[in-house]
């Protein structure tokens, strides 16, 4: 149930809550965070620091984006900042996100393809079309799985977004872009 | 050894890029105009320098660009996005909605330009993957049906007008150490009818990425 939720981006109240117990994050790759987390050494075992760009085409429609986050400081000492940014770009509704700040960052190996994945959180401004700009709380996902990141197929790098009202692209293989890790040093 | 020849080769030695220097460099717009009536270049995006060991995005948006008679488009982004680290990694981003042209001699539900180049000092390479030009239409010709792409470099004459390129495709790099792309998904020369000479140019959905290790 939560998996047919998180993998449409169709907004409600259901997927909202589900949202905000933690359930949009997929169940492939798992991320194995702990209930409360205030960053610091244990935080980061698959990377501080991720960038990528390009583009995923999950079942709800075509998905473009960018981002660098530096989670080195937070991976380090217990209440240390993420620095970073994110853009997002939702294509059948023209929905543009950006991020206002990052406020929770971890990492953890791949579990299926060995790669590293990295899960933030923070909040984005966000607009559908002409609308207006609102504020949403973001939750991002990407793994890196190696060079290149997307393939005449698809993958092996993946990146998916979730907003707080409940829509979601679900963690989706890359068909365009790439994805960067660095390890933890 | 003369003189000027000592200061010939310490020039050349002090331009030439240093054996093992990272670098990483990104671009992406939405729209760049140029007509003799003046210059415009819309969502913006220019990656910052990238120190080693570190990373760098930069984005660009607008809800819409129109110059009458020239182009019209809905929202426009550019995203950039770049690090250096084991590797230098570098990806960039351009979206266009609802592009027309010439007053519809060209139009698009939609552009994406999506480049990405990485280079670990013994490979590098880099790819214009998931770059589509959705519903394209070419002087009364639809050239794609929903989204999808176009073979790099396609030419079309523009009676009158000049010429459009499609999904333009510029590399650069020695493909070991260094790797660079350019992709403008719509690039329309503006000629003059009766010299040939360019007076303008249109790009629309460009993104670029270069990586050096």
């Amino acid at each position: 149930m939560c998996r047919q939720i998180t993998r449409s981006f169709v907004p409600g109240l259901v997927a909202a809550v589900l949202f905000a117990w933690g359930c949009e994050r997929p169940a492939s790759p798992a991320s194995p965070k702990p209930a409360f987390w205030a960053g610091g050494p244990g935080t980061c075992p698959a990377g501080e620091r991720f960038t990528g760009g390009g583009r995923i085409d999950p079942e709800a429609g075509k998905t473009t984006f960018g981002f660098n986050v530096d989670a080195r400081d937070w991976c380090r000492t217990e209440g240390g900042q993420i620095k970073g940014q994110l853009q997002t770009v939702y294509h059948p509704t023209q929905t543009r996100v950006h991020s206002l700040t990052i406020d929770d960052f971890f990492s953890y190996q791949d579990p299926e393809r060995g790669g590293r994945c990295a899960e933030w959180t923070g909040t984005a401004r966000v607009k559908d079309g002409n609308g207006s700009w609102r504020q949403e709380r973001f939750h991002a996902t990407a793994c890196d799985n190696g060079e290149p990141g997307s393939s005449p197929g698809r993958g092996p790098d993946r990146y998916g977004i979730s907003l707080s009202d409940g829509r979601s692209t679900g963690t989706t293989d890359l068909t365009g872009g790439n994805i960067q890790a660095h390890p933890t040093h | 050894m003369r003189i000027s020849t000592i200061l010939l080769i310490g020039v050349t030695l002090a331009l030439a890029p240093a054996a093992g220097a990272q670098s990483v460099g990104g671009k992406a717009y939405g729209a760049f105009v140029r007509t003799p009536l003046g210059t415009q270049q819309s969502a913006v995006a220019v990656l910052p320098p990238v120190t080693a060991v570190d990373g760098a995005m930069a984005d660009g948006d607008a809800d819409g660009v129109s110059v009458p008679g020239t182009i019209t488009t809905d929202a426009l982004t550019g995203t950039t996005s770049g690090s250096i680290g084991d590797a230098a990694a570098a990806q960039s981003v351009a979206t266009v909605f609802n592009v027309n042209l010439l007053n519809g001699l060209i139009t698009a539900s939609s552009l994406t330009a999506t480049v990405s180049s990485t280079s670990n000092g013994a490979q590098a390479t880099s790819n214009a993957l998931g770059s589509t030009l959705a519903d394209l239409v070419v002087n009364g010709v639809q050239l794609t049906s929903g989204d999808a792409s176009i073979a790099p470099n396609t030419r079309v004459t523009l009676p009158g007008v000049g010429y459009v390129v499609l999904n333009e495709q510029l590399p650069t790099g020695d493909g070991v150490r260094t790797t660079g792309l350019t992709v403008n998904l719509i690039h329309v020369v503006l000629q003059n009818d009766l010299t040939g000479l360019q007076t303008g140019e249109l790009i629309i959905g460009s993104a670029t990425s270069s990586a050096a290790m």
